[in-house]
């Protein structure tokens, strides 16, 4: 098992979750979201299974590490190479995209990134709220705007899921 | 020469073949043009001259000729079947090559490997995808917001 997190603001918000979970697999940090555009990914937790020879054997898929079912098919898949070949088959090639990805909300995300690490924090947020705006159930693009606007929301005592939940709906009565 | 097992698939299916694939000087050949026409390349005989000609490609159309003599670059024939190692046509033509075992490969259409990507670890040590190559692996991917 490896790892992605994606978090704008790197490896220092990171690594107390990696330590805290005492992992012993490798965690990599993408802080200007190469994974999420690779893989076009709009939400997190996502999970993606790529067998022996490097070959995706499933679309990437939303995953909750305690869901029993889940866990299952990944011990199955781990544990019976018959599986991985049936999970094979079943899969489109990767050059058709699994979904078409926004073009212009992606390269403006992408601008907000690189305004961030130049300390252009306001200039960002502006690129970021255009992303949104073109691709609003992106959910990577939104949590980063709550991430570095409130970051004491979630960089402080842990993650405030009840404030996400009350700014979602303040968020929505406003439009 | 001698004949053993080789197995050989093609975007995970597998292949087989009415004349064995053989073992010679330590690599597996296997018979020409079933294989090419299982990656979907045309071969040619051209006329006077001693070689085979296969066109095709992932990318681009591509035509190598294949020089009838004993290397593993060119096609050898061996009781009147002509046999090529899949490694370098498979490779040649755009394909990329997984060897699970001496006598286990996988050949794969770049299209179904999943999208490559180098990131830092918290070391700040770069980390390709092919890195993992040869173990399955599960990439959970999630951020700390």
């Amino acid at each position: 098992m490896v790892s992605v997190a994606i978090d704008a603001q790197g490896a220092s918000v990171v690594r107390p979750w990696h330590t805290a979970a005492d992992a012993d697999f490798v965690t990599l940090v993408d802080s200007q979201n190469v994974f999420g555009t690779r893989y076009n990914l709009k939400a997190i937790p996502y999970g993606v299974m790529i067998d022996e020879a490097g070959r995706l054997v499933k679309p990437p898929f939303n995953v909750n590490v305690k869901n029993q079912k889940t866990l299952v098919m990944l011990e199955k898949w781990l544990s019976d190479p018959d599986y991985n070949t049936e999970l094979l088959h079943s899969m489109k090639p990767s050059n058709e995209p699994l979904a078409k990805p926004n073009a212009e909300a992606a390269a403006r995300f992408q601008l907000g990134l690189v305004l961030l690490e130049d300390g252009k924090k306001e200039e960002a947020m502006t690129e970021w709220r255009k992303a949104l705006a073109l691709d609003p159930k992106n959910w990577i693009i939104h949590k980063q705007i709550w991430a570095v606007e409130h970051p004491d929301k979630f960089y402080e005592d842990g993650v405030d899921y009840g404030w996400q939940k009350a700014q979602l709906e303040a968020e929505k009565s406003k439009q | 020469m001698e004949k053993r097992d080789f197995q050989l698939s093609i975007d995970g299916r597998p292949v087989t073949f009415a004349v064995p694939p053989i073992s010679k000087n330590g690599a597996w050949l296997v018979p020409l043009e079933p294989f090419a026409e299982q990656l979907g390349l045309k071969v040619e005989y051209p006329e006077g001259s001693e070689m085979a000609v296969l066109c095709g490609g992932v990318e681009s159309e591509l035509c190598v000729p294949l020089q009838f003599q004993d290397s593993k670059e060119s096609a050898v024939k061996i009781g009147g079947v002509t046999y090529v190692a899949p490694t370098y046509i498979s490779k040649t033509f755009g394909f990329e090559i997984y060897k699970a075992s001496a006598n286990r490969l996988e050949v794969i259409h770049p299209a179904h490997l999943a999208p490559k990507f180098t990131l830092p670890d918290l070391q700040d040590t770069p980390r390709n995808l092919q890195d993992f190559r040869g173990k399955k692996t599960f990439l959970y991917v999630w951020g700390s917001w």
